[in-house]
């Protein structure tokens, strides 16, 4: 039986960056810079949305000479089905903020 | 060159520097004693001292890989190399991934805000284990620690504390063994199950030793005994790989433990066995596991299981030893000379901390000789990896 359960705002705000551009590959450094947030919070994060099989991780490919690759993330699947959910229910809190939130699965 | 390695030698020696003046300090502060006791406390730290800065330089040295390669890295660079070191196998990529961004990164600043922030993450990084593991792990540490003082207490009053550090001590650890594993695996061979010998033995014999009700456990003793067999259990737990290392540091453990009973067995004084071999039973397995694994690491791991064979089964030898020969003829085994029943708990407990003090900075020389010894032969790629 899969845990229900809510994403945190970080979390949350991980997934919906991801989504915004679905299918491109995207590194640790660029999106703590995107969402202003510490290393040290989103690589726990990715981990476990990786644990999850939210997220598929890649290594660089092409990474220019003296420089090693890097890892890359984009979400799978369900990763997407979550953000969709995710993106939804923001939509649905901002015009209706007293209606009881739904729960998440997965993250 | 970088001279970060070099500070990071400095420091580390600088550490231990500190860490053996403070054991003085506190000795010299515990007890008043004459001015010439206090100058004699200082000559017996004078030699495991330096024996220690030079552990702590090749561990450095060696360990940090300085002497297969130039080292690139900046201060950033090692401080999160060190902490993805410490990560789990399953979660090394995770730790390879920091590393590689960190070097896509140019700005001095930056780079030591992304380097210390991602060190606790390093650190704590999730385990893949489902949480009721975990939580089932809490639950039986909490449980044991709260038990364990009223259960041996009732039992064996004079181990009560020892019991509750204990629980603490090896609850902690296999919390936090949970929390960053990747679930209840590994190899339980005959190394582990030697240590797990080593530390019943060595309880036991306190449970004998406590069979007078004028005799006890001190405090300080009790607390250091507790902690020192709980780090041997942890150290021996099942999945900690590199099975070269175990069986050579375990087989040196117990021929230590073995020498000791015929020494004294033999009518010999058991001092010089205790001062004279560590040296040679650390340094010669972690030499050989060194060639043999082509790898420092591999001869210090060997010494960490010769340690920890060792020192629990050579304390339950002592301890026992020092009991038989005392209602004997009331001499003490260690030297010949005669000693209160009541000092034999005291001579096994400086043996238990005697071991690794004294005998693991060998196994730290030993596996740099060794893994020196090794290198020219090999081709330069294996060398460096």
């Amino acid at each position: 039986v899969t845990r229900v359960r809510r994403p945190s705002a970080q979390t949350a705000a991980v997934v919906l960056a991801l989504a915004e551009t679905a299918a491109a590959w995207r590194h640790g450094y660029e999106l703590c810079r995107q969402l202003n947030l510490r290393p040290g919070s989103l690589y726990p994060i990715l981990v476990r949305l990786a644990d999850r099989g939210l997220l598929e991780t890649a290594w660089e490919t092409d990474a220019p000479p003296g420089r090693p690759p890097r890892h890359l993330y984009r979400l799978t699947g369900p990763g997407r089905a979550l953000a969709t959910e995710l993106a939804a229910a923001s939509a649905r809190s901002a015009a209706e903020p007293l209606r009881s939130k739904p729960r998440w699965q997965g993250a | 060159m970088n001279r970060t390695p070099r500070r990071i030698e400095i420091a580390a020696m600088v550490l231990v520097l500190v860490v053996f003046a403070t054991i003085y300090v506190l000795a010299v502060a515990a007890e008043p004693r004459s001015s010439t006791m206090y100058r004699d406390m200082a000559l017996v730290l004078v030699f495991p001292t330096l024996l220690w800065v030079l552990a702590a330089f090749l561990l450095v040295r060696f360990g940090s890989g300085a002497t297969r390669r130039p080292s690139t890295l900046d201060a950033p660079g090692r401080l999160l190399a060190v902490a993805v070191a410490t990560l789990p196998d399953h979660r090394r990529e995770w730790g390879a991934a920091m590393a590689a961004e960190l070097a896509g990164i140019t700005e001095p600043a930056a780079r030591w805000r992304f380097a210390l922030s991602c060190v606790p993450a390093a650190l704590w990084l999730p385990g893949t284990v489902r949480a009721p593991l975990l939580v089932a792990t809490t639950v039986v540490a909490v449980v044991a620690v709260a038990a364990a003082d009223p259960m041996v207490g009732s039992v064996v009053p004079g181990l009560a504390l020892f019991a509750t550090v204990f629980a603490a001590v090896l609850g902690g650890l296999a919390v936090v063994s949970v929390a960053r594993s990747h679930g209840i695996r590994g190899w339980v061979g005959v190394p582990t199950i030697v240590v797990v010998i080593g530390v019943v033995a060595s309880v036991a014999a306190t449970v004998d030793f406590l069979r007078e009700p004028a005799r006890y456990v001190p405090t300080v003793g009790a607390v250091l005994f507790a902690g020192a067999l709980a780090l041997c259990l942890w150290a021996a737990r099942p999945g900690t790989g590199d099975r070269l290392a175990a069986y050579v540091g375990v087989g040196a453990g117990l021929a230590f433990a073995v020498g000791l009973l015929a020494q004294i067995r033999g009518g010999q004084a058991a001092v010089g066995w205790l001062l004279g071999m560590p040296a040679l039973v650390f340094f010669v397995p972690a030499f050989i596991a060194a060639v043999i694994g082509r790898s420092f690491r591999s001869g210090v791991r060997t010494g960490v299981w010769t340690a920890i064979a060792a020192a629990p089964m050579t304390y339950a030898v002592m301890l026992y030893e020092e009991l038989r020969q005392s209602a004997l003829d009331g001499t003490s085994v260690l030297d010949g000379d005669y000693a209160p029943v009541g000092a034999s708990l005291a001579s096994a407990l400086v043996v238990l901390a005697l071991i690794p003090v004294a005998g693991f900075p060998f196994a730290v020389m030993g596996a740099a000789v060794g893994s020196t010894a090794r290198r020219p032969a090999v081709a330069p790629e294996r060398a460096a990896g």
